[in-house]
């Protein structure tokens, strides 16, 4: 408490004896943890992702090693998670004249391709139908235009099937209507399942125990948390450079709080002539640099939430990330405990040398 | 002398806080100079459409087959040509090639071949005159238009060498060629190679090293043959007047055929990445550069601070307070000017290395323009940053006279 009360009255020292500089030292200070505050939201990349429902952490992707026999249960084997949507495709086989038209090598990638829910959340929430009710209600498959634009009809797996219609930049792949497909080919070495919401840790493990179960022979299986490592990973090191960011900006000004403590060098001799100990007087200036850089951060925070709707305007992350009283708390710990790292090398400047240095030091 | 080591001695009071200033401002400098370069090829992008008038036509992308594609034909076109919709007042399919030149070191060049229509539509020419197919005689050598920093030291009237096949005996020959204008810094390849419902204007006008444009019969003339490849994509460019009617008769069309984006589309979508770009991109240096400016202002008051002492004796020996004025404004100025010198330097070395780095560091210069009005940025930051921190110093250096400085405390 006397450390706390010694630190708080030197400060009111600063601020009425030293007020330009003082004043100077602390807005650079506020300055820099707004800095960090701001940049804060954009390391939070999974929690933007959450918040924005982004479909590839709600797909479940699964590559099969071979063409395998499927059921319409085993299509819907997540529906108890919530499903919006599920793409299924098999490799075929077409007749050469078709292949003609293609490049070389394509042969590899030529599948049909179904949808559950005919694709309306493939890409986003507001995805368009891949099929119209009419092309649904019919047999027949719909065809890339690198087939050529004028054909009728298609031969698959020694079947013919009308050609619906016509897509482009699909890359040589067929679409089928979900009966069509279950009809005629009934087999899968790809399935996509999305989810309707962002499934928690948990469930998403006991959808990769399902799948595993269901489907023995996974050969690759992607699931959101995939992406959440990598997005995780790009988090920790945007973290990194944030900090690193408000490490140099708070050094800019920590010159200014060094000479500061130069103007209480005969402070600190009166202190240790009446015993105070080398170690109480770092914990003195310790304190000083804790209660400054927290109640700057405070300000920062304080401001930086006041002004969050215009903030956010000009931030990537938009309105997707809140901040929570508990971001608020992490920004101020870390700011604090950065500014206390960042002051060590003046604590060795200021505590070096003996008494009479110090008084030297005060004098020239 | 005499000042200049009275200079030096300004900033020996803080050493340590001088050079880390430099430093950090050096290096917000920098960083805005690469979000400005990369920001700038964008919009520069979205500029040469508005300087071309291309603002009322389509961008479209047939859906040819693919064997069709790889013979540069394309069955859309030619139908669309020959349906001759009244809305249409020409179509834009330059095609291109690519050659060799030993000139300057050498170097693979980009040809834009130029029809006609072309021609007579656009130029891409900023000294010398642009090509026109009339003025190419059978004896003088084919007209060229070159641009990129590969040909930064190419004048108007040049004769520069290019590295053909000579169909006859298959063997490479070299054929010069007639520079007749330049386009100047910064040179955008006119490309129609880019397909994706998200086209932008950086798409078509992306940033290239070298770029010839010549006529199609200069290239013959030159290459022995007409062996260019056509890109798929293309652009309709409606006439003035034409109704909705006619528009959409030709939007139907290219729809049935693949897909297409009007300019006013691309306009769009170029306009949202660019925000996009400039939310992501430009906090950061914007931010750095505020920390650093403040970080000026703060060292510049500490500065002065601590010379006053000095002062109180400089003033004692004949020292004006004028003189004292102009020491801290030249001390002040000194530590932003270095950074803005650094970074004036390095703007200087990328308009003369720009194309080296280019090919060194594609991932990193790929989508980058050296964005010359940067140096006008930096050297109103200087202005701005000096103006502020003098305010402090220079009103504690008037408020305090000669016998204040002896009497109070510093």
């Amino acid at each position: 408490m006397k450390l706390f009360s010694l630190s708080i009255f030197r400060i009111y020292g600063y601020l009425r004896y030293h007020r330009l500089t003082f004043i100077l030292f602390f807005v650079g200070i506020t300055l820099a943890s707004f800095v960090f505050t701001y940049f804060y939201s954009n390391t939070k990349q999974v929690e933007i992702a959450t918040a924005e429902s982004r479909v590839e952490y709600r797909s479940y992707m699964l590559l099969l090693s071979e063409n395998t026999p499927i059921t319409e249960a085993k299509v819907h084997l997540l529906d108890s998670y919530g499903i919006k949507d599920v793409q299924i495709g098999c490799s075929v086989i077409l007749n050469p004249d078709t292949l003609a038209t293609q490049p070389d090598g394509a042969e590899d990638f030529i599948k049909v391709y179904a949808l559950l829910h005919n694709g309306q959340s493939l890409s986003g929430d507001e995805g368009n139908p891949v099929m119209t009710e009419q092309q649904l209600s019919q047999t027949g498959l719909i065809i890339d235009k690198s087939y050529g634009n004028t054909r009728t009809e298609i031969t698959v797996n020694g079947i013919s099937f009308p050609v619906l219609g016509t897509t482009d930049n699909t890359g040589s792949t067929l679409q089928a209507s979900f009966n069509t497909y279950m009809k005629f080919f009934a087999q899968a070495d790809y399935l996509l399942f999305i989810t309707d919401h962002v499934l928690t840790q948990r469930e998403q493990a006991e959808v990769k125990e399902i799948l595993y179960g269901a489907f023995p022979s996974i050969q690759t299986y992607v699931s959101p948390e995939y992406f959440m490592e990598a997005d995780q990973s790009h988090s920790s090191e945007s973290m990194g450079k944030v900090s690193f960011l408000y490490l140099i900006s708070l050094l800019s000004f920590l010159f200014l709080f060094q000479y500061l403590q130069q103007k209480n060098y005969p402070e600190n001799v009166i202190y240790c002539l009446t015993g105070c100990q080398k170690t109480s007087l770092f914990l003195i200036i310790t304190m000083e640099i804790l209660l400054l850089s927290g109640s700057a951060c405070t300000l920062a925070c304080l401001l930086h939430h006041r002004f969050y709707d215009i903030i956010s305007e000009i931030n990537i992350t938009g309105s997707s990330f809140v901040y929570t009283i508990n971001d608020y708390l992490l920004i101020l710990s870390t700011t604090i405990i950065l500014a206390f790292l960042s002051s060590i090398p003046f604590f060795f400047v200021f505590l070096r040398g003996t008494l009479s240095l110090q008084k030297t030091r005060y004098e020239a | 002398m005499k000042r200049f080591r009275l200079l030096l001695e300004f900033y020996q009071k803080s050493i340590i806080a001088t050079l880390f200033l430099i430093f950090f401002m050096a290096a917000s400098l920098f960083y805005l100079i690469d979000v400005l370069g990369y920001l700038g090829y964008k919009t520069y992008s979205l500029d040469m459409m508005d300087s071309l008038n291309l603002n009322n036509g389509v961008y479209a992308m047939p859906a040819d087959a693919f064997d069709e594609q790889m013979n540069g034909y394309s069955p859309t076109y030619e139908e669309l040509l020959s349906h001759e919709f009244p809305a249409i007042e020409m179509t834009v399919k330059p095609s291109h090639a690519y050659t060799y030149t030993p000139w300057n070191g050498g170097f693979y060049v980009n040809i834009v071949i130029c029809d006609q229509e072309f021609i007579n539509r656009f130029s891409f020419v900023d000294k010398g005159k642009w090509i026109s197919q009339e003025d190419s005689s059978l004896d003088a050598p084919p007209q060229i238009v070159v641009g990129g920093f590969s040909f930064s030291g190419a004048n108007v009237g040049d004769q520069l060498p290019f590295v053909v096949y000579d169909d006859t005996t298959g063997n490479k020959k070299t054929v010069h060629a007639q520079v007749i204008g330049i386009d100047r810094e910064p040179t955008m390849y006119f490309a129609l190679g880019s397909t994706s419902n998200e086209i932008a204007a950086h798409d078509i006008f992306y940033n290239t090293n070298n770029v010839v444009y010549m006529s199609r019969d200069s290239f013959i003339r030159m290459s022995g043959n007409d062996l260019s490849a056509q890109q798929t994509n293309f652009l309709v460019l409606f006439r003035e007047g034409a109704t909705i009617k006619e528009k959409t008769a030709v939007y139907d069309f290219l729809a049935q055929h693949g897909t297409y984006k009007t300019f006013q589309e691309l306009r769009t979508t170029s306009q949202q990445t660019i925000l996009a770009d400039l939310k992501r991109e430009l906090p950061l240096p914007l931010f750095m550069l505020g920390v650093s400016a403040f970080s000026m202002i703060s060292i510049s008051v500490l500065l002065t601070k601590k010379h006053l002492v000095d002062y109180r004796i400089y003033y004692l020996v004949g020292y004006s307070r004028k003189k004292s004025f102009g020491d801290t404004f030249c001390g002040i100025l000194g530590m932003g000017g270095v950074a803005c010198i650094i970074n004036l330097l390095y703007l200087l070395f990328l308009n003369l290395h720009f194309s080296d780095l280019k090919s060194a560091n594609s991932d990193r210069y790929y989508n980058y323009l050296v964005m010359n009005n940067s140096a006008v940025y930096i050297v109103l930051f200087l202005l701005i940053s000096v103006f502020l921190s003098v305010l402090i110093p220079f009103s504690m250096l008037r408020k305090n006279s000669t016998i204040d400085l002896y009497r109070r405390p510093l």
